[in-house]
């Protein structure tokens, strides 16, 4: 299972890619929307846990980006205070779930495998 | 009470308040987050080295706990700003010496500028701001100014605050380095309630804003009462609790 974080807290970047690659999942990591969409252009990413607010191209923005590219990327949002607008253009995006922060590494690791799985590549 | 297009109709300077608040309250938690990641990251690397059986790395963990106390001073930082946001409410009007309020109008600016990917700076004033009212008021004339500059503002540019004296009149000026090739839909919206907003506290907004050219936003102030050069006397923009 390959993980893409983006967000644009470099820091919350790097420590979520530390703790998933000691959980033994390949996760990678970058810090904008144009980025992004340039890694999942270039590697074949199963699941990307994506800020909804970051500078530039917001998250939705980045998802629906994403997702274009690979209509089988499962993306997973991050969200510092979810809004039910939020919630809802997710999921007319296809998002398969919403994390909250801070991040329950548990809970994050659950959502990622089931995102996963459905999209035929379980961890 | 809810205004014809449905949203809440509330005060302006209300709902710049609930705004600059909100974007306090994301960075603090952003830095939470982190804080939160790094302390999960210390819990799994002295778990794995129990489950190994070995000691834990003590150069990593030294170098994880660095990082935790980096963000420990950016939250103390956020946490400032918004004491001294929450006390322009509550502090005195009229003569306060403008700079204080200038550099903390700034900082609470930084995360709007971030989001649009435009650096803001300041530059040393050449002029004393003497403000005619609150620090809360200026911070919010402020605010809606800057709006201005960044919806222009092209992506990568920057926006620089000066304080110029021009007529005898205290002007905070934002300068945008490159305007965007197009305004945002919102854009004459924006305008004309930063207008109707500066307009009700005796202020001129003047905006200059070509695209793909330098261009600017000059928040013009009424005189300040019993108005000298700043720093001599008078109260304080701000206070710290």
């Amino acid at each position: 299972m390959r993980v893409l974080i983006v967000d644009d807290e470099e820091e919350l970047v790097r420590a979520l890619v530390e703790r998933l690659r000691l959980r033994g999942i390949a996760a990678e990591g970058v810090t904008s929307g144009r980025e992004a969409i340039e890694a999942v252009g270039r590697e074949a990413y199963d699941v990307a846990v994506v800020d909804v607010k970051m500078p530039g191209l917001g998250g939705l923005k980045v998802a629906e980006e994403l997702r274009g590219r690979r209509p089988q990327l499962e993306v997973i949002f991050l969200t510092g205070h979810g809004s039910e607008e939020d919630a809802e253009e997710g999921r007319r995006l296809g998002a398969f779930d919403y994390v909250m922060k801070p991040v329950s590494i548990d809970a994050l690791l659950r959502s990622v495998t089931a995102a996963a799985a459905r999209g035929g590549k379980p961890g | 009470m809810n205004a014809p297009d449905g949203t809440a109709d509330r005060e302006p300077a209300l709902a710049f308040f609930g705004a600059a608040s909100a974007g306090l309250s994301h960075e603090i938690n952003n830095v939470l987050a982190i804080i939160n990641e790094l302390a999960g990251l210390i819990g799994d690397v002295v778990a794995a080295a129990e489950r190994a059986d070995v000691r834990a790395d003590g150069a990593r963990l030294r170098a994880v706990l660095e990082r935790v106390s980096a963000q420990i001073a950016r939250g103390k930082e956020q946490v400032r700003l918004l004491n001294r946001f929450a006390h322009s409410v509550d502090g005195p009007t009229g003569g306060l010496d403008g700079s204080e309020v200038l550099s903390l109008a700034v900082a609470l600016g930084q995360r709007a500028a971030r989001l649009r990917k435009v650096a803001l700076a300041t530059v040393a004033a050449e002029a004393p701001l003497r403000l005619p009212g609150g620090a809360f008021e200026f911070l919010h004339l402020f605010h809606r100014s800057l709006g201005l500059a960044l919806a222009r503002a092209k992506p990568g540019s920057g926006v620089e605050v000066r304080v110029i004296e021009d007529a005898g009149e205290a002007v905070v000026r934002l300068e945008v380095a490159e305007c965007a090739p197009t305004a945002d839909a919102a854009w004459p919206a924006l305008l004309a309630e930063a207008i109707e907003v500066a307009a009700r506290h005796g202020a001129r907004l003047d905006t200059v804003l070509e695209p793909g050219q330098p261009g600017h936003v000059s928040l013009r102030l009424p005189a300040a009462p019993g108005a000298g050069p700043a720093g001599e006397g008078g109260p304080r923009g701000t206070r710290g609790a």
